[in-house]
């Protein structure tokens, strides 16, 4: 059946309503534009910033002197850019299992046909699409000393659960990444639901008359089957927990001390207050690197594990 | 067909772009190249209409902390000088910095700028952004001849005069006046006395002190407010020692700051959490009658005082770091001001002004405006209440500016934000918070 809106002719062709032709070629040059305002604001950044991580250019002198790769060797020896490495694996490999874990909890639980599904769905997407600045902000009230949670449980009889949320280094880091685990689970329940959605029905009724239980369905049947979902949702919760930065710098500042500096932090420190940018593109270099190795590693495995629905 | 050359709706079919998708995708387009438009966060034009630039009016970018005062002026410098225009742009502390850093990279900063004092505070200090040359040499003016000797290098880099500024800000300990009065308690002259009245506010059951370390910035006051008495009463040159090599913070008055603020945390002196808390917290419970001192920058304590319905309810002091009176000193730091873009091509025009800010009358506009105490004391200025018991400090040499002002890199001082939170922290000792600071200092 020909599409209503689009006709398959082996070429790449696309149907521009205002043209009044089904199947006209695109012109090439409609592209100029965007690729131009691509080129400006993220090409020329991303080289110019490539440039500097060799110089030692204070971002006010005109004179950039190159210096080869000491900025990188500084980072190495850094033991505060270090230890925000650490921070940062910690918090993304956090992030990345936990909000997809829920997320995929979430997804189960609101694929079943339940009255007030689409409801619960608005409801656990909500956080997303608030700014995260925003999301640090109001956390930041609820964590404090005297904030809700502490008072909260207090009424409950926990008091002696109550903590120094942000203030305490030892769990400052984590109460950040339940922040970000929070405002984003609903996201990987969005992703995950759709894969959910593709799985046919009939393979999973076929698996019941096998005899498989739930978990048995779920593991040979679904987990298969949602695969793509789960690629999507572990590459954007990675790269997302790799390169966070807004509610760490609104929650903390990277503190107390240095406990939940990640390397963004750093990058932002090292520029606009320490006014070392030749140093801070070097660090924001290497966390390009990290993310586009870890990326693409992961991307192969989970692509090795995908199957045809 | 693949997925660059459609698009799929939610029913599978697939559907090209609409018109309207391409005028949003268009709008979209358009708010991103007007986006640095939003940097500055407010923009007015003094003395005419129209664009800034086709009219040939100076541009003019700072804190929105200094446009009331900045507004008056320019309307005060008007009426002897109609033509003179001004298009003035205002915003918070880090997005100013940030954007006159790249206007200075690009050879495009405002005529007038915001200029911090000194060498360590920030990076658009007088020492960070006079190696560039950006900054033009105000030294022939007259107000820089009215300069104290113990402040004049600040405004110097090289020997020549690069900023102007309204006046010096005071770090004291607020305190809340019904709570004193309830316990009989007289403002404390000496450490000891500061002691023994904190220890009387905690059995009545209030915080002696509101502390919101949870905020880097707050949690330097303390020390600010101490080492003035516990460094600079003994040693007033330690800052070019410091430089020569011939001190370090770990072997000097800063130890004692350093051991007098545990002290404080240690008696349980402090709200508790101080680490979680943010200054924000720290402020509203203080004016809440809930803590009896605040540690704080005293500026524009009135208006605070109006807004947490508490006037007259507060009051200042300095906060005495040592035992014996004498040797107290208080933190009196420069305030930031205004630097002339050497590259402008209306340098003269704004040399003027800022000629003209630095008239005495002027001058102590600006600083009564902005809660300041004026750089040179006289007998024309209004001094804001609260500063009046810093004023003896100032005129008889008993102060000192803030000590970040003095230190050779911004990193020096964000290196003495994370160690106080590590030491309250238990991560690590005084002596190694001192040796961190000596090891950032160091590198220049």
């Amino acid at each position: 059946m020909e599409n209503s809106s689009y006709r398959e002719t082996g070429r790449k062709r696309l149907w521009l309503p205002w043209s009044g032709r089904r199947g006209a070629r695109v012109p090439w040059r409609l592209v100029i534009p965007a690729l131009f305002m691509y080129g400006l604001v993220v090409i020329y950044p991303a080289i110019s910033a490539a440039w500097w991580s060799f110089t030692d250019w204070d971002g006010l002198s005109p004179q950039k002197h190159f210096v080869g790769l000491e900025n990188f060797r500084t980072f190495i020896h850094d033991g505060q850019a270090l230890a925000s490495l650490k921070n940062t694996f910690l918090l993304a490999i956090t992030v990345t299992i936990v909000q997809n874990a829920i997320g995929l909890l979430l997804a189960l639980g609101l694929d079943a046909n339940i009255k007030s599904r689409n409801f619960l769905r608005t409801i656990l997407f909500a956080p997303a699409v608030l700014p995260p600045l925003i999301v640090a902000f109001l956390w930041q009230y609820i964590y404090s000393s005297e904030g809700a949670l502490n008072r909260f449980m207090a009424a409950v009889g926990l008091g002696g659960l109550q903590q120094n949320w942000l203030g305490d280094p030892q769990i400052a880091l984590w109460v950040v990444t339940a922040t970000v685990i929070w405002q984003f689970a609903g996201v990987s329940m969005v992703i995950f639901l759709a894969g959910l959605q593709g799985v046919p029905q009939e393979l999973k009724d076929a698996a019941a008359l096998d005899g498989a239980g739930a978990f048995q369905k779920f593991w040979n049947v679904t987990r298969p089957l949602i695969a793509p979902a789960t690629t999507v949702n572990l590459i954007l919760s990675i790269i997302g927990g790799l390169k966070l930065f807004d509610q760490v710098f609104a929650m903390t500042g990277g503190g107390p001390g240095y406990a939940t500096e990640t390397l963004s932090t750093v990058i932002y420190k090292t520029a606009f207050v320490s006014g070392d940018y030749g140093y801070s593109t070097a660090i924001a270099l290497v966390l390009t690197v990290i993310v586009a190795a870890i990326s693409l590693v992961q991307l192969k495995i989970l692509r090795s594990q995908e199957v045809e629905g | 067909m693949t997925e660059e050359d459609r698009r799929v709706d939610a029913g599978g079919r697939s559907r090209g772009i609409s018109r309207l998708e391409f005028l949003r995708m268009a709008g979209v387009g358009a708010g991103l190249a007007a986006t640095p438009g939003f940097l500055a966060s407010c923009e007015a034009i003094y003395g005419g209409g129209g664009g800034s630039s086709e009219g040939g009016a100076i541009e003019l970018f700072s804190e929105t902390s200094l446009q009331a005062p900045l507004q008056e002026l320019i309307s005060r410098y008007r009426e002897n000088h109609p033509d003179f225009k001004v298009k003035s742009s205002y915003a918070e502390t880090d997005a100013l910095m940030n954007t006159t850093r790249t206007q200075i990279a690009s050879n495009n900063a405002p005529d007038l700028m915001q200029v911090w004092p000194g060498t360590g505070g920030n990076a658009m200090a007088v020492g960070a952004v006079g190696p560039t040359g950006a900054l033009a040499d105000l030294s022939d003016q007259p107000w820089v001849d009215r300069i104290p000797q113990d402040i004049k290098s600040l405004f110097e880099y090289k020997g020549k005069t690069l900023y102007y500024s309204p006046g010096r800000a005071v770090i004291g300990a607020i305190y809340y006046k019904p709570i004193f009065e309830d316990l009989g308690l007289e403002t404390p002259k000496t450490w000891d006395e500061l002691l023994s009245a904190s220890e009387k506010i905690k059995k009545s059951g209030k915080y002696p002190f509101a502390i919101g370390n949870k905020d880097v910035v707050f949690t330097q006051f303390m020390n600010y407010a101490l080492v003035p008495s516990t460094v600079y009463a003994e040693n007033p040159n330690f800052d070019e020692d410091m430089a020569r090599g011939k001190a370090t913070f770990e072997h000097s008055g800063w130890k004692d700051a350093f051991e007098k603020y545990v002290e404080l945390e240690k008696r349980g002196y402090f709200n508790p959490d101080s680490l979680g808390t943010s200054s924000q917290e720290a402020t509203e419970m203080f004016f809440s009658g809930r803590a009896a001192m605040l540690v704080t920058p005293v500026v524009g304590l009135g208006d605070l005082e109006e807004q947490y319905d508490a006037v007259g309810k507060t009051d200042v002091f300095v906060v005495p770091g040592v035992n014996d009176p004498e040797k107290v000193w208080a933190s009196a730091g420069l305030g930031s001001g205004l630097g002339v873009y050497s590259e402008s091509e209306k340098v003269d025009e704004a040399k003027a002004f800022i000629e003209f800010l630095g008239e005495q009358e002027n001058a102590n506009t600006f600083a009564e405006m902005l809660g300041f105490l004026p750089i040179t004391p006289n007998r024309e200025m209004k001094v804001d209440p609260f500063l009046k018991t810093f004023l003896p400090y100032v005129e008889q040499g008993k102060s000192i500016y803030f000590p970040d002002q003095k230190w050779p890199n911004a990193e020096v001082q964000q290196t003495h934000f994370a160690v106080i939170q590590q030491v309250f922290a238990g991560e690590i000792t005084i002596d190694e918070a001192l040796r961190q600071m000596d090891k950032t200092y160091q590198q220049g």
